[in-house]
């Protein structure tokens, strides 16, 4: 067996955040459907990287990225002359699924605050951390936010309610409009910043998920 | 007059009749100051004359192919001015018999058309002067002269479809391979490649059948030739198409038994492969012949001459793996399996007719073979 090794680019070409290793590169006419594994431990690439890889996988959507053909690797006879494609740079795209993190949000208004308790999801295998929420709340009311700093982990495919923290507020006014939906199960959105650790790369994304299950719980003030 | 020298049958259409009769015209270049005129009838010439005031004149030639005698040929009727002349009463007769079951001969005699559409020096055929008659008599002050002359002709076919005599395979090589081009090895795995062929002395009394094709062609790029393609196949494929009255069109289908040679493997090495991965499309040449085994009414031949020179073929390249911007590789769903890894799928366009093969298999393979 014997696999292309390409190092991946983010757009400006300059970051290499990853390592693409194809076994078997065999090129039809026309589109080739191939299977390859983005590996970051192979030393090619800067340490922050595989950050950024991580930051728009999991963010989901259609990144503009640039590869680079290295070299072919085999694993019985020494290293073959592999002509025209070493240092080949080319175009790509990375197309990622938006990965779920937020599970749930219970916000509960009691007498000495209005506090939130965040349920993580994790569909990153095998277990992934978080390090930082500092999120905006939306559909509530303007100007709700959360700030957390955390070291919560959580394996694949489970969630984990992160201890409570405070829920802040642009002024008391819009804390005292909550009232009025104690009781109800809503759709809220969270929006900001999020610290992932995945194993010792730490990396800070920019993260949006609607329709996240949320109520609102508590006695009236 | 130079010994007549540079005489040309024009127009001729060989085996048009079964009795080898033909009647053709001749072109010929004077060189000098002097018009000849021969005709039936008194002629008052005007200018500076050599005046023949004759009854039915002629001058006589014996047809010779390779030094033997194949026919004769008559021209009753010349009038040759200073520069270029057509003549138009040149008759003749080439016993076809002589071609019958003689393969070499026959060969040689179609070859040559085609090395004269090819613009190639070529002598079939000779003319060797016999006589020149006048009143059943020869005349005294050109006799002598004629039945010392011989000089080679020319043939230009009849070829009312393409008018002008041009290369019978023109431009008509169609190239579509599919190479497997695997470390620096290559293999042709599938493709075709056709071309039209314009035999230029067929013709309805002489019907050609082509039963073999060879190719034999050599592809260049910037630095030299560097890739040789030999292809031998019968017609019983189907892959011969009659195309009309001159013209049948090869279609030939290569797959992993065409012999391809790297003639070159440094130009294939450093030249051709990278040329090939980097740029949407690759300038080539080629050169090569066709040679035919053919069936024709008088026996078999072998036609050769076919072929190209320099041809240009540009061909598409892999275009620096995403089609030169316009198909950018994709990098597709990213699943980890493990701290650090991630599955993707990962596609690539290749729009060139090049098969790529990175792996160990078939370098493998390829050696053994």
């Amino acid at each position: 067996m014997g696999a292309s090794t390409f190092t991946m680019y983010t757009d400006r070409n300059v970051e290499c955040f990853a390592v693409l290793k194809v076994n078997d590169l065999n090129l039809t006419r026309g589109w080739s459907n191939l299977i390859g594994v983005i590996e970051t431990d192979e030393g090619r690439c800067v340490s922050n990287g595989f950050g950024k890889f991580l930051s728009m996988v999991i963010a989901g959507g259609i990144y503009r990225i640039a590869a680079k053909f290295v070299d072919c690797q085999y694993s019985s006879v020494g290293k073959p002359f592999v002509t025209g494609f070493q240092l080949q740079k080319f175009n790509a795209v990375l197309h990622s699924i938006k990965y779920v993190l937020f599970d749930s949000l219970d916000i509960w208004i009691q007498q000495d605050g209005v506090k939130a308790t965040v349920t993580i999801a994790n569909e990153i295998y095998p277990a992934m951390s978080f390090t930082l929420i500092d999120v905006a709340v939306l559909g509530l009311v303007e100007g709700v936010g959360i700030n957390s700093t955390i070291i919560e982990s959580t394996g694949f495919g489970s969630t984990k309610q992160l201890p409570q923290v405070g829920l802040t507020f642009k002024s008391s006014a819009s804390a005292n409009y909550l009232n009025q939906f104690i009781g109800r199960d809503m759709k809220l959105g969270m929006e900001g910043k999020l610290g992932i650790d995945w194993n010792g790369i730490q990396t800070l994304i920019d993260y949006t998920q609607q329709d996240i299950p949320a109520r609102v719980r508590g006695v009236m003030a | 007059m130079n010994g007549f020298k540079g005489f040309q049958i024009q127009n001729h259409a060989p085996f048009s009749s079964p009795s080898g009769q033909f009647s053709a015209e001749l072109t010929w270049h004077n060189p000098s100051h002097i018009s000849l005129t021969l005709v039936r009838k008194f002629f008052p010439a005007s200018y500076k004359v050599m005046l023949a005031h004759l009854n039915q004149p002629r001058i006589e030639f014996d047809l010779l192919a390779g030094g033997h005698k194949i026919g004769n040929s008559t021209i009753s009727n010349m009038h040759i001015t200073p520069g270029d002349n057509t003549i138009t009463g040149f008759t003749g007769s080439l016993d076809p018999r002589i071609f019958r079951n003689n393969r070499t001969l026959l060969s040689r005699y179609l070859s040559g058309f085609i090395a004269q559409a090819n613009g190639q020096e070529f002598s079939l055929l000779q003319l060797q002067g016999v006589a020149a008659i006048a009143n059943n008599r020869e005349i005294y002050w050109l006799g002598p002269a004629i039945e010392r002359m011989t000089f080679d002709l020319p043939l230009i076919a009849r070829d009312p479809a393409h008018p002008g005599h041009g290369n019978p395979l023109g431009e008509s090589f169609k190239w579509d391979f599919i190479f497997v081009a695997g470390m620096s090895m290559l293999e042709v795995t599938n493709g075709t490649l056709s071309i039209t062929i314009t035999l230029p002395f067929e013709s309805a009394m002489f019907p050609v059948y082509i039963e073999d094709v060879r190719w034999d062609l050599t592809i260049s790029n910037h630095q030299g030739p560097f890739l040789r393609i030999v292809r031998n196949f019968r017609s019983s494929s189907n892959e011969i198409v009659p195309l009309g009255e001159h013209s049948h069109s090869i279609r030939s289908r290569l797959d992993k038994h065409t012999l391809v040679d790297i003639l070159e493997r440094e130009i294939w090495n450093m030249y051709f492969t990278r040329d090939f991965v980097a740029s949407t499309v690759v300038h080539l040449r080629i050169t090569g012949t066709v040679t035919l085994e053919v069936v024709t009414p008088l026996g078999n031949a072998t036609v050769s001459g076919l072929g190209v020179r320099d041809e240009r073929w540009d061909m598409k390249g892999l275009g620096g793996l995403d089609n030169g911007g316009k198909s950018p590789a994709e990098v597709s769903y990213p699943i980890a399996f493990e701290y650090r890894k991630w599955m993707v799928g990962f596609r690539v366009y290749n729009p060139s007719a090049i098969e790529v093969a990175v792996n160990f298999q078939l370098w493998h393979q390829i050696l053994k073979f």
